[in-house]
């Protein structure tokens, strides 16, 4: 039998390789799939063991964990963030023990009222153990670093206020011109790589449709359920395009002007309520791709004008359904059947993508310190409050090495020998 | 230009010198003192239960090889001293401890509130290992106090919890030992909340032995249950008092329901002993069984079962099981780690790194401090158990209670 020659066996692994690829081109996904909650979170199991090794605190619960928290921030007059505390309330159900950390970092923490146990603090983290008999609610009240919290926070506030041109901060009573411009911002966006796919058009239809029906109902569309599925079959696509995409936030909020402060008040962004002379309140939604900041505007003629009373909430929302009808109103079903062209199944699977993964990145916010239990409720609630101008606070932080005195002064007269040494040898050169 | 031997040399003896830096860490040599400041003349059973818990871990640790610390293996040594009840006679050990370099102080918890700010100069943990009193315990005001037991509070608030929807009308009987007072201070904190469950508060003498008076001073309260905080010593006169008057009225107890000396004082009536509760910490977990026996296993084959000096109804011997050495046994362990961890014998290293070290204790929960708590059983581990026969057993009617096993007390 003759040995193959060295073209044949070259062209042995060439067409190796070649069947090899194709079975990768097989391999490739032939489906689009809708993106959920778990898309959105990284995989955070394990990360106590990881960080900790054999001396981790590992997660022991009884049963599920209802997880409701309450963001507390207080701005000073420029915007920034100067105190954050969170109030978290965690009701355990079941029988039996209980044992986990709560990441912070927290400065301090302190049981909140109503906590059927006291928590712990060991480096930042915060930590719960105990039995539960068959409910426990477990509260507590963590005190959080405004600076390392500042860059964590969903939302950004810039806040300008002059009297006359001259900045007014509130310390002190100002009279004249007064102008107030309140921006907050939705920093949630992160880059997501979304393909320029299409589908089939009909189903397609279908699923923005169902998507359409839940947020009406004011629910979270899933993939997966009322009539959304979980995939859709990939007729074509041409790559993939990143675009930043937030998790929206409702806003509600109100200003108030001490009486007879301000007269002559101008608000936009903004409106004025019968509660009484100087309180405006305003509502929004932030997010949902093109309205990331919200401006409210005040102008009035100062009265020996203290700080006024500024205070907002904010709650992870699921986008509006108005941002997803279809562009010639009716349904989605007769949009497609009017327009089967490619171009707009792949508009439709954009918009499809785009809205699920605005609700799916709502899950990174409704639980802001982090619930135990990976499939448990979760809610959290951001109160922003402006505050008068604090002095910062010196934090001394111990992290001076030990230093033994005497090493100290050794260590001088050591340098003065030599530096006169250096003197002597120098002279005598 | 400066001598070309000259300037090296001085550059050297600069360097050599700036070597002098830094706190060297104490001298890497001899043992660890561990001591161990307790009641042994006054309440042997309870010192000599701490004792032997200490000396068991601090033994199990030398087989081993030692505490590593820094590259270097340390062995534990324990001594003990007795306080005989005495705030005084406690404080004094206390500063021979400290005089003695004691790296740790085991403590029944008697004079305490002096003790701990002659332990605390020196930088030295003293670990609390009986007493539960409240107050004594405060990570921030006595950075070196730890507790590993059940505590007061942890104790009443569970008495609390499982007597007052039983719908009794509780008449509270507490000594005047520091045991009882701190006792009936924790009791307040939880039973004040609902004062319609409670009826009578009356004292009792620690040094009487006939309590006849205050116990028909509670039966004509209207009560229902007796709630008795003090020390082992009190339980019997009160029993004896109720059941030689013909009240079966069901009685409870703080963690002292279970000194021996409770049933060696009723051994001629054993079967008032019978349905007598107590609270205490539970000796097992979620885990099972398995831990606190292999605890128990080895802590007999050391020194033998604490045999509590009664028998059951066949004649079998009635030993105690080692609840409180276990305690002892968690905080040597802890300490070791600490150690470990802080990688030196600093006093002031090994208290910060005592707030972030954890153990599976003998029962198999974890045993830890942190920087808001230096309580080592957390209050919810505090069940409750029923003498029959001269044994006990967790009771059924308690979510706690009702999950652990019955540990055999018979030999």
């Amino acid at each position: 039998m003759r040995l193959p020659t060295h073209a044949v066996i070259r062209r042995l692994i060439a067409a190796w390789l070649v069947a090899g690829s194709s079975t990768i081109a097989f391999a490739a996904p032939r489906t689009i799939h809708l993106p959920t909650e778990t898309d959105a979170l990284p995989n955070l199991a394990q990360v106590e063991t990881l960080l900790n090794g054999k001396r981790a605190l590992e997660t022991q619960l009884p049963g599920p964990v209802t997880d409701r928290e309450q963001v507390e921030v207080s701005f000073d007059p420029t915007g920034r963030p100067i105190e954050i505390e969170v109030v978290q309330r965690l009701l355990l159900e079941g029988l039996g023990d209980y044992s986990f950390k709560v990441p912070g970092p927290a400065l301090d923490v302190e049981a909140a009222p109503g906590s059927d146990a006291a928590p712990g603090l060991r480096r930042g983290a915060v930590l719960w153990q105990g039995f539960s008999p068959d409910r426990r609610e477990l509260a507590a009240i963590l005190h959080l670093d405004p600076s390392q919290e500042v860059s964590r926070l969903p939302l950004a506030i810039h806040l300008e206020m002059t009297v006359d041109g001259e900045p007014f901060l509130g310390d002190a009573p100002a009279s004249g011109r007064f102008s107030m411009a309140l921006r907050i911002v939705n920093r949630s966006a992160v880059p997501i790589s979304i393909p320029n796919a299409a589908s089939d058009p009909v189903r397609t239809a279908a699923a923005l449709d169902a998507v359409l029906r839940t947020l009406k109902a004011g629910n979270r569309p899933v993939p997966g359920e009322g009539g959304l599925p979980e995939s859709l079959p990939l007729v074509s696509q041409d790559g993939f395009h990143t675009t930043h995409i937030e998790a929206p936030f409702l806003i509600r909020g109100r200003l108030r002007f001490p009486p007879g402060s301000l007269e002559n008040l101008h608000a936009t962004g903004g409106t004025e309520r019968s509660g009484g002379p100087g309180v405006i309140a305003f509502k929004r939604k932030l997010g949902e791709g093109r309205s990331w900041i919200r401006e409210v505007r005040v102008t009035g003629v100062a009265h020996d004008l203290r700080l006024p009373d500024l205070a907002f909430q904010a709650v992870p929302a699921p986008p509006f359904a108005e941002t997803l009808q279809p562009p010639d109103g009716g349904t989605w079903t007769a949009f497609a059947a009017q327009h089967p062209e490619t171009s707009s199944s792949r508009m439709m699977v954009r918009l499809l993508l785009e809205s699920l993964w605005r609700t799916a990145r709502l899950v990174q916010f409704d639980a802001y310190l982090g619930n135990p239990d990976a499939t448990g409720s979760s809610t959290t609630t951001y109160a922003f409050r402006l505050t008068p101008q604090q002095q910062a606070e010196v934090v001394s932080v111990a992290v001076a090495p030990e230093v033994n005195p005497v090493g100290i002064g050794v260590l001088a007269l050591a340098f003065l020998l030599l530096m006169a040494g250096l003197t002597v040898a120098w002279a005598r050169s | 230009m400066p001598s070309t031997r000259l300037v090296p040399r001085i550059c050297l003896a600069f360097l050599l010198l700036a070597g002098c830096t830094g706190s060297p860490d104490p001298a890497a040599a001899g043992d660890l003192l561990i001591v161990v400041n307790a009641p042994f003349s006054v309440s042997p059973v309870i010192g000599t239960t701490l004792h032997q818990g200490t000396l068991l871990a601090a033994n199990q640790i030398n087989a081993g090889g030692g505490v590593e610390i820094g590259g270097e293996q340390f062995d534990l040594k324990v001594e003990k001293v007795d306080n005989a009840l005495s705030p005084q006679k406690a404080l004094d050990n206390v500063r021979q401890a400290v005089a003695d370099g004691a790296t740790a102080i085991v403590d029944e918890g008697t004079g305490v509130d002096a003790s701990w700010q002659v332990a605390n100069e020196a930088h030295v943990p003293l670990a609390i290992c009986y007493q539960g009193g409240m107050g004594l315990v405060d990570s921030h005001t006595r950075p070196n106090v730890f507790r590993v037991g059940p505590t007061d509070h942890g104790v009443a608030f569970r008495l609390a919890e499982y007597l007052v929807p039983k719908g009794l009308k509780i008449a509270f009987l507490h000594d005047d030992s520091t045991y009882g007072q701190q006792g009936t201070i924790a009791f307040h904190n939880a039973f004040d909340h609902t004062p319609e469950a409670v009826v009578a508060d009356i004292g009792v003498p620690a040094a009487a032995s006939d309590v006849a008076p205050q116990v028909l001073e509670a039966r004509r309260s209207g009560a229902t249950a007796l709630l008795v905080w003090a020390q082992g010593g009190t339980i019997p006169n009160v029993i004896r008092a109720a059941r030689t008057s013909g009240w079966d009225v069901p009685i409870y107890t703080a963690p002292s329901g279970a000194d021996p000396i409770v049933r060696q004082a009723l051994s001629d009536h054993p079967e008032w002993v019978d349905g007598l509760t107590f609270a205490s910490g539970r000796m097992t977990a979620e885990r099972g069984p398995g831990p606190f026996l292999r605890f128990q296993s080895a802590y007999e084959e050391a020194f033998g079962p604490d045999d509590t000096g009664v028998t059951n109804a066949s004649g079998e011997k009635v030993v105690q099981p080692p609840e409180f050495g276990m305690y002892p046994y968690d905080f040597v362990h802890v300490l070791a780690a600490a150690l470990t961890a802080a990688r030196t014998t600093d006093g002031q290293r090994v208290l910060a790194a005592l707030n972030q070290v954890d153990v599976r204790g003998a029962n198999g929960d974890e045993r830890g401090f942190n920087e808001e708590n230096h309580e080592g059983v957390v209050d919810d581990d505090v069940y409750f158990a029923v003498f029959e026969d001269m044994t006990f057993r967790p009771v059924q009617d308690d979510p706690l209670s009702s999950t652990l096993q019955i540990i055999d007390q018979t030999r």
